[in-house]
């Protein structure tokens, strides 16, 4: 996988976590130098940090997204939502918030690499959330051995999340894939249709155990299996 | 100042004073003699004197003098005399009628003085009432043009900055040479426009004001003559209290100042002192970790150590940038409509690990109309409570959220049956910096910030002792008008 981050420390415990997890990868401190590694060396998985020092993370995403589909996580710090916001929305797969500890930073790229084009798994028609089961082509949802009943809305929110199981999907997305590209300003339908969601999945709504918020940018359903 | 100038009405008035006294005496006839005429002629002279002046008097004099003779002295209707004493009589007639006229005269004008004087010194009296009212250079400036228009007309005060510009009300409407002349006044201190060769084509008197700072002049507009000493008793008494003014406006900045080196300097200490604690631990569980012989189980306990440290900095630091983001007040909620419940989710989410030993309970209405906020803020606000209560409650004390409506407000309540608040006003708990006795952990900050994004999304919060034990902290946001109704997805 290709490291993009201008920060030497950052580097080095990145360079610790992987390596103890047997990945292999290359670095890149600038986003020119990131480019052409991209083109080089073809990476499974690149981690780009947005700060970085010579120009924006974001407009490179944008030139690896015009002829890549490789997964792409950002770092970015704490209180930069908008920023993770228009970088998921220009391409980026997920997103880590700086600081972060070695675990969510691996369960994420995992997460990645699953979804990946041509990844090494089939694409299944169930999934299995830990508990909760969806099966895409029947248009089922169950929890342990209860169905759960849902209209027509709530069922392709859950299943646009539920294609992207264990990865952030913005506001715009949901917005744009359940009701049309004209209804991306209007927030408040998915925070309804999730609200209700939550009440029909979740054993205690306000602590969801599936359908999780991110704050400022998205949903995520956790993939506990 | 002079007495009223006579003017042609007065010596008309001469006139008919002494047709009438003529005709008068000739309607008497024999009942008076000659003399009493001439005392009832020097009467008119006097009456008119007292009333009109000098000019009216002399008038009225020859006037007199040339009625007597043509209607009393013989030969009647003729301006000769046959008698060459009478002439005598006319001397004297117009003598006294000019020395009554002098002395009436010289008592109108003292009467005039001494009027004038109390005016002026009752002006003075209100100027100075005024003057040591006054709060500030404005209050001043309001006095000085409110006082200085019965005696000046037109006036004001302009002060001369080093840059050489006039600050003022006035110093928009001054004309080129006009700014000259107060400039001129400023820099030299000596008045100007007084005198005709100062200031020439100049529109303005200007008196200097003598007072500390900037240099002010008193600008006088020249529609009516100055009385130079009245003038200059004027400025004395704007000098003194405008110098009074700007010495206590120095002395408040210079409090104020020093007030504010102090807080600066206590906030410097603590926040160092917060910030090398966990700094010093992780530097001590690093330097310890180098050592080769650690056994594996003191290696995870260092390990964690410089974690939790290092969280705990984080937090620290996050906290200290939102209060600088609250202090200055460039908190700009980010709006959103969102509902209580996804809010509560996330912020016990984020306190999971920390809030491990206390039970979390949550009680949220139903029907509770959405929120229209800021979610990462809001978010932050229920983080905050609920760490505090689990920071001031022993292990394993329930903690409830409640959610509901109340007033037309959504009340959001955090509550602990832990062992309550300190005695002690409420409102402290609020204050940056403020933390609980024997409290080391936190950095005072939480509630304040807690405080500041409560208020920038127009809502309030406190703190209270429920009856039944305990602490609760109670936030309310004002309910916003709905949004419109969810479409059930029409896919285009």
């Amino acid at each position: 996988m290709l490291i993009v981050e201008d920060e030497v420390p950052v580097r080095r415990f990145l360079r610790a976590a992987l390596d103890a997890h047997g990945y292999r990868w290359i670095e890149a401190g600038t986003a020119g130098e990131a480019l052409v590694a991209a083109v080089t060396h073809n990476p499974e998985v690149i981690l780009l940090d947005l700060g970085l020092p010579d120009g924006d993370g974001i407009d490179l995403l944008r030139r690896i997204r015009e002829w890549s589909r490789v997964p792409v996580l950002v770092l970015s710090a704490r209180g930069r939502e908008a920023d993770k916001v228009a970088a998921l929305d220009a391409g980026a797969d997920d997103y880590l918030t700086k600081p972060f500890g070695v675990q969510e930073l691996l369960a994420r790229i995992r997460v990645a690499l699953r979804h990946a084009v041509g990844g090494a798994s089939e694409p299944s028609s169930v999934l299995d959330c830990g508990g909760l089961r969806i099966d895409l082509a029947a248009r089922q949802v169950w929890k342990g051995s209860a169905e759960i009943r849902l209209t027509p809305t709530e069922y392709r929110l859950l299943g646009l999340l539920a294609r992207h199981a264990g990865r952030v999907v913005t506001h715009r997305q949901i917005l744009s894939e359940v009701w049309g590209p004209n209804a991306v300003e209007h927030v408040h339908y998915v925070r309804v249709y999730l609200a209700e969601l939550r009440r029909k999945i979740e054993d205690d709504p306000s602590r969801p155990h599936w359908l999780l918020t991110e704050a400022g940018v998205g949903y995520r359903l956790a993939d506990h299996s | 100042m002079h007495a009223r100038a006579a003017g042609p009405v007065d010596h008309l008035a001469a006139i008919v004073a002494v047709i009438a006294t003529t005709a008068l005496s000739r309607a008497a006839g024999p009942v008076l003699a000659l003399p009493d005429v001439v005392l009832l002629y020097l009467f008119a002279i006097s009456a008119t004197a007292y009333r009109s002046g000098r000019g009216p008097a002399l008038v009225a004099a020859t006037a007199s003098v040339a009625a007597y003779n043509f209607f009393f002295v013989a030969p009647y209707h003729t301006f000769a005399v046959a008698d060459l004493r009478h002439l005598l009589t006319f001397a004297v007639m117009f003598g006294v009628g000019l020395a009554i006229s002098t002395f009436a005269e010289r008592a109108r004008v003292q009467q005039a003085d001494a009027l004038e004087r109390e005016r002026r010194i009752v002006a003075l009296y209100d100027l100075t009432r005024d003057l040591s009212a006054a709060s500030d250079e404005d209050g001043v400036a309001r006095a000085v043009v409110k006082h200085a228009e019965p005696s000046f007309g037109r006036a004001g005060l302009a002060a001369v900055t080093e840059a050489g510009d006039i600050v003022g009300p006035l110093g928009t409407e001054l004309g080129p040479v006009d700014r000259a002349a107060v400039l001129r006044c400023a820099r030299t201190g000596a008045p100007t426009g007084t005198e005709a060769a100062g200031a020439i084509g100049a529109r303005v008197w200007c008196l200097p004001v003598l007072a500390a700072g900037a240099p002010t002049v008193l600008v006088l507009a020249r529609d009516r003559p100055v009385d130079r000493d009245h003038a200059e008793a004027f400025a004395q008494q704007v000098g003194s209290a405008l110098e009074r003014v700007r010495l206590a406006a120095r002395a408040e900045t210079a409090t104020l100042r020093a007030r504010t080196e102090e807080v600066k300097s206590a906030l410097l200490s603590t926040v160092s002192h917060d910030l090398r604690t966990p700094l010093a631990a992780i530097t001590g569980a690093a330097t310890a970790l180098l050592e080769p012989t650690l056994p594996p189980d003191r290696r995870r306990e260092l390990t964690e150590g410089i974690r939790d440290e290092a969280f705990r900095l984080e937090r620290l630091v996050g906290n200290l940038l939102d209060m600088t983001r609250v202090a200055s007040g460039s908190l700009d909620p980010r709006r959103e409509w969102v509902p209580l419940e996804e809010l509560l989710g996330t912020a016990l989410q984020r306190v999971e690990r920390s809030s491990s030993d206390h039970p979390v309970s949550t009680l949220i209405a139903h029907d509770l109309p959405m929120l229209r906020v800021d979610a990462v803020l809001i978010e932050h606000v229920l983080v905050n409570l609920l760490e505090n209560a689990v920071r001031h409650t022993p292990v394993g004390t329930p903690i409830t959220v409640r959610g509901h409506v109340r007033a037309g407000e959504v009340e959001v309540e955090v509550a602990d049956r832990g062992p309550g608040l300190p005695v002690g006003d409420p409102t402290r708990w609020f204050e940056p910096f403020v933390r609980g006795a024997g409290q080391t952990g936190g950095s005072g900050l939480g509630l304040a910030i807690c405080r500041g994004i409560v208020r920038a999304h127009g809502g309030e919060i406190e703190a209270d002792s429920p009856p039944g034990g305990g602490a609760v902290f109670r936030f309310r946001l004002p309910v916003e008008e709905q949004p419109p109704a969810v479409p059930t997805g029409a896919f285009t």
